[in-house]
């Protein structure tokens, strides 16, 4: 849907009503978070931090808030050794593995951006512990994390 | 353990309905009629061709007490057949005064009414009435703002729950004077105007996926629905009305029953029927499959064969799609076959692939242990 059809004066800024500027603090903060982390190549342990209350909305000013932190989502899903994925993924509740599966999604619909070998083994070790439900989910949900 | 019954060609049997001997059953194949079959010492034969509606039959309901069938169709008319001395069924219109489709039916429990789910936002609740010898229409409209997908009665024949596209769930009284005493309070509130809302549940506060079939518990206590989103979730109202929710990794649900206060069969696009338990906190768990997938042979050197050869006849390959389970498609229609809500010891389910196949729970409750009543 392109910036022009939005009639911003309808849609609500957030689920949660945080504002846009506060999603934007919050994407920054995770951003020096991953690079800590990245640095000392303990990407593992931030999952839960950086998957937490994503910006999900469809009121364009969050959409700056929402390019950053598809990079940030996707720089961390690459950072990881596919050996590790499956303990990463037995680490994470319900809700995280939720927003991940919808980050996968988002990946996939934007090949030219991603590197889509790290996408489909997360993918596939998501559905062993998910199954096609947590696909459903996905589908079913309308809430969008990225244009 | 599970019987196989095949009616004709492999169209997708939409709906089914069963009378109160389960001698006869009606099922409609994806068209405007309603084939009536009769159980003899041959196996089942046609017997007749209910054709009155115009376009696809969506649900067929069968009063067990007072023998009259209920169909309702996308031409948003509802017919009640009622079968003569002769054995031939008679139609009379009922005007539901809907301007869509009609998509649900179900008769009350004391026969004296019944309710039909539309896509025109409304549920028209119909009785008849003796003066003027014809069906009367009442409608449900707030706050309806979506097509109703699935409708069910409480036993006290006066509470609907309803569930809808807009991934809500909404239990109404369809109290109508004329015909009716006025009903005691039970747990869902004292209050009951006709068209009164009683209570609303949401599958999810986002969303949530299309409601595709509602229950309430033999005694009306509890209300289950499942949703497009793989889920299946339960509301108590005794409990202050709490909803506990339980995202399953299957396929989305489809069709579901209660067949003891505490179980329930589940089916839909996964081919084999599910069985859920709710323990006495009133949480759900998910329990095994009605049918392990049996196990489907395909040699190596003839799957390559086969390959080569279609490609030859067909000009392409062709996948092998053949399913584990015994139906081949998704589940639409499932129906208490011998018991009730308090116990069921039969159930029968109709799919996609046109089969209907009929599940004894007893001597499958001697594999699963979960089964046993």
């Amino acid at each position: 849907m392109a910036e022009s059809d939005v009639e911003t004066g309808d849609i609500a800024i957030s689920y949660t009503g945080r504002s846009a500027d506060d999603y934007m603090n919050q994407v920054q903060q995770n951003q020096r978070t991953f690079q800590q982390a990245a640095a000392r190549n303990a990407t593992k342990s931030i999952f839960s931090t950086l998957l937490r209350d994503p910006p999900y909305s469809h009121h364009p000013t969050l959409h700056p808030a929402q390019q950053l932190n598809f990079k940030l989502i996707t720089d961390l899903l690459a950072s990881i050794r596919t050996s590790d994925i499956p303990d990463v993924i037995s680490s994470l509740g319900p809700e995280e593995r939720n927003v991940m599966m919808k980050y996968l999604y988002q990946c996939m619909e934007r090949p030219e951006d991603v590197n889509c070998a790290f996408v489909l083994s997360w993918h596939e070790k998501l559905v062993e512990s998910e199954g096609v439900g947590g696909i459903m989910r996905v589908m079913t949900d309308p809430r969008s994390a990225a244009l | 353990m599970s019987t196989v019954y095949r009616f004709g060609p492999s169209v997708p049997i939409q709906c089914h309905a069963w009378s109160s001997d389960r001698s006869a059953l009606a099922i409609s194949h994806n068209d405007n009629t309603v084939e009536v079959h009769q159980k003899g010492p041959g196996g089942w034969k046609q017997t007749e061709v209910l054709a009155q509606h115009d376009l696809r039959v969506n649900d067929i309901d069968w009063a067990p007490k007072t023998n009259r069938i209920v169909t309702c169709s996308a031409d948003r008319n509802a017919y009640v057949w009622v079968q003569g001395p002769d054995g031939k069924w008679k139609h009379t219109l009922v005007l539901l005064r809907i301007n869509r489709a009609a998509t649900c039916v179900r008769w009350s429990p004391q026969e004296n009414k019944f309710a039909v789910g539309s896509g025109a936002r409304i549920i028209s609740v119909c009785y008849f009435e003796q003066e003027n010898d014809w069906w009367v229409a009442k409608h449900i409209r707030k706050p309806l703002r979506s097509t109703i997908t699935t409708i069910d009665w409480h036993p006290n024949n006066i509470l609907l729950a309803a569930g809808s596209t807009d991934f809500k769930v909404r239990v109404f009284s369809t109290y109508i004077k004329e015909i009716e005493p006025k009903p005691a309070a039970t747990e869902w509130g004292a209050k009951m105007p006709f068209t009164n809302l009683m209570a609303e549940f949401s599958n999810s506060p986002t969303g949530g996926g299309w409601i595709h079939a509602v229950s309430f518990s033999a005694d009306g206590t509890r209300l289950a629905w499942v949703g497009h989103d793989s889920s299946i979730a339960i509301a108590d109202a005794p409990n202050g009305m709490v909803m506990m929710k339980l995202k399953t990794s299957l396929l989305p649900l489809l069709t579901m029953t209660w067949i003891s206060p505490n179980k329930i069969i589940a089916a839909g696009h996964d081919c084999v029927p599910v069985l859920f338990t709710v323990d006495s906190a009133g949480r759900l768990s998910q329990g095994p499959r009605l049918e392990d997938g049996t196990v489907i042979e395909a040699s190596v050197t003839s799957s390559a064969m086969n390959m080569f050869r279609n490609k030859d006849r067909v000009g392409q390959e062709l996948l092998d799609s053949k399913l584990s389970s015994t139906h081949q498609n998704q589940i639409c229609s499932l129906r208490i076959l011998d018991g009730s809500k308090e116990g069921a010891t039969r159930i029968s389910t109709t799919a996609g692939d046109g089969v209907l196949v009929m599940w004894d729970l007893q001597t499958l409750s001697a594999k699963i242990q979960d089964l046993k009543l």
